[in-house]
């Protein structure tokens, strides 16, 4: 697969998208990434999330490729589908799966109704979670916990660019049924609503949404739905050359765990290069003692289980996981569509569950990796 | 030589482009006759696609010498910021970026044949068909 990847960039890294014609075009992204990890347990993403990683052992599994295919129907209505071939931690291979597939309508002034297979709109790392060309770092800044696993969405969403004076505004409505990423569970719906605020490129951006989902995964299967709600607020700000992007988001619901996360993101466009810092930490809480989730953190979780407490009346969920990651890297754009980034991370995990007692881990990761978008 | 003479005709051509003022123009047929900052910003950004209610079109010139001063003193974006920011749009289906025309020749054509379309080009290129919005200054 990554020899695959590395003929598919070397042809690639010359183009910048193939306009089939004035109504269609193709491009596509992609990433050979290599990742050496002190630790043979915990995973690539800064809160626990990804593919695990062998330890001492150069890790490729976060490589991918990605399509994007565009066809412009007419002034009001266009078509885009995104399809991804990535490495699936739950089967432990290669698998291609679509992404993104919707049909726009643009119509009035500035409105723009979106119809299909979206992306749920909780943080911008997860909409341009496989497009890493699109951020300075190797990996996106997101919760793993989420929305549960739901990370894709099949529904409606209604976008609007407003403005007031020289402030801009985007809203974003988003309603339909999600789909989560490596489980059979059943949503029963989500909605999410976020607006966005800029002026002369700094921007911020609030969302919040909720989720209802029934409890099929689960052993100890009741009636009662889990409603999840999400909060997230998200900045970018530019001091001439510095760019400062800052995260948070806050997942609570009425049966399980919830979580917390937040990240603090440093860098300076130095020509060409761009070196950077993050800091981010995610806390999960409520962790049911004498029921402790599985795997929790260190692959993409399925929503966990209904506690004892909340079924029972037995037990107490003082369990807790509270893991900091700290970041230096830099990104070289050695061309237009090509990124060279390196980055070194130390992940610090607190956690105090059934399964571990109160225990903490240190480990080191490096990681070099090839973007490319065309 | 004649290679040489090319070589210097289109040096000083550039050269000259590199330090004029830039003109945000459209048809001399559309019905408004200036844009705030703001306004272009957002509309060379997609983030504003009428004018008037009339719908409006962008086109650039690719690898155009004044691009990036165009887009810091419009967008206040660097080419790598501005580049960034087209991936995230164009990836999330969002919007798609403005279309890039080879030549100044083609461009100049497009805008003559095009009521709808929206450019910025420097002002010494600016032709009777066409009326000026919004100048960025050099």
């Amino acid at each position: 697969m990554i020899k695959q990847i590395f003929i598919f960039i070397s042809i690639t890294t010359s183009l910048l998208a193939i306009d089939i014609s004035d109504q269609f075009r193709v491009r596509g992204f992609a990433t050979i990434d290599a990742t050496l990890s002190s630790d043979n347990i915990h995973s690539t993403l800064p809160n626990g999330e990804g593919n695990p990683l062998d330890k001492n052992k150069i890790n490729y599994d976060s490589s991918l490729v990605g399509t994007q295919v565009e066809w412009d129907i007419s002034d009001s209505f266009d078509f885009m589908l995104q399809a991804i071939y990535s490495k699936d931690s739950s089967l432990g291979d290669y698998k291609a799966s679509v992404e993104w597939a919707l049909l726009s309508y643009h119509f009035a002034d500035d409105y723009t109704l979106r119809l299909g297979k979206l992306k749920v709109p909780i943080m911008k790392g997860n909409q341009l979670r496989y497009v890493g060309f699109a951020r300075p770092w190797v990996r996106p800044q997101i919760s793993p916990q989420g929305v549960s696993g739901f990370d894709l969405m099949n529904g409606v969403e209604l976008l609007k660019n407003s403005y007031i004076e020289d402030i801009d505004l985007e809203f974003q409505l988003t309603y339909g049924k999600a789909e989560h990423h490596s489980q059979e569970n059943q949503n029963n719906y989500i909605y999410n609503a976020a607006a966005k605020v800029s002026y002369e490129g700094d921007s911020i951006r609030f969302s919040y949404g909720q989720l209802s989902f029934d409890q099929s995964f689960s052993a100890t299967k009741t009636n009662e739905d889990i409603i999840l709600t999400f909060v997230s607020a998200e900045t970018e700000v530019h001091f001439n050359d510095i760019t400062l992007n800052a995260g948070y988001t806050k997942h609570s619901n009425n049966e399980t765990p919830s979580d917390s996360f937040y990240y603090t993101a440093l860098s300076y466009e130095f020509g060409d290069f761009i070196p950077f810092i993050i800091h981010s930490n995610q806390y999960v809480e409520n962790i049911p003692l004498n029921s402790a989730p599985q795997r929790l953190a260190f692959s993409r979780p399925p929503p966990p289980p209904p506690s004892s407490s909340s079924s029972t009346g037995s037990g107490v969920r003082d369990g807790y996981m509270d893991i900091t990651n700290n970041s230096i890297g830099v990104r070289y754009n050695l061309s237009e569509n090509v990124a060279i980034k390196a980055q070194y991370d130390n992940k610090h995990i607190k956690e105090y569950t059934d399964s571990t007692g109160a225990k903490k881990t240190d480990s080191d990761t490096l990681t070099l990796s090839v973007d490319m978008v065309f | 030589m004649k290679t040489l003479s090319i070589i210097l005709i289109l040096f000083f051509t550039l050269s000259l482009q590199a330090n004029e003022d830039i003109a945000v123009v459209v048809s001399s047929k559309f019905k408004i006759d200036s844009l705030q900052k703001s306004d272009v910003n957002r509309i060379f950004l997609a983030k504003k696609s009428h004018i008037n209610n009339k719908k409006i079109k962008v086109i650039e010139l690719k690898n155009a010498s004044y691009k990036e001063l165009f887009y810091k003193q419009t967008s206040n974006k660097t080419l790598s910021q501005l580049r960034a920011y087209w991936i995230r749009v164009i990836f999330t289906g969002k919007a798609k970026p403005p279309k890039q025309v080879e030549s100044l020749d083609k461009l100049l054509e497009m805008m003559a044949q095009n009521e709808s379309l929206i450019s910025y080009i420097p002002v010494s290129m600016v032709t009777d068909e066409m009326k000026i919005l919004y100048k960025v200054q050099n």
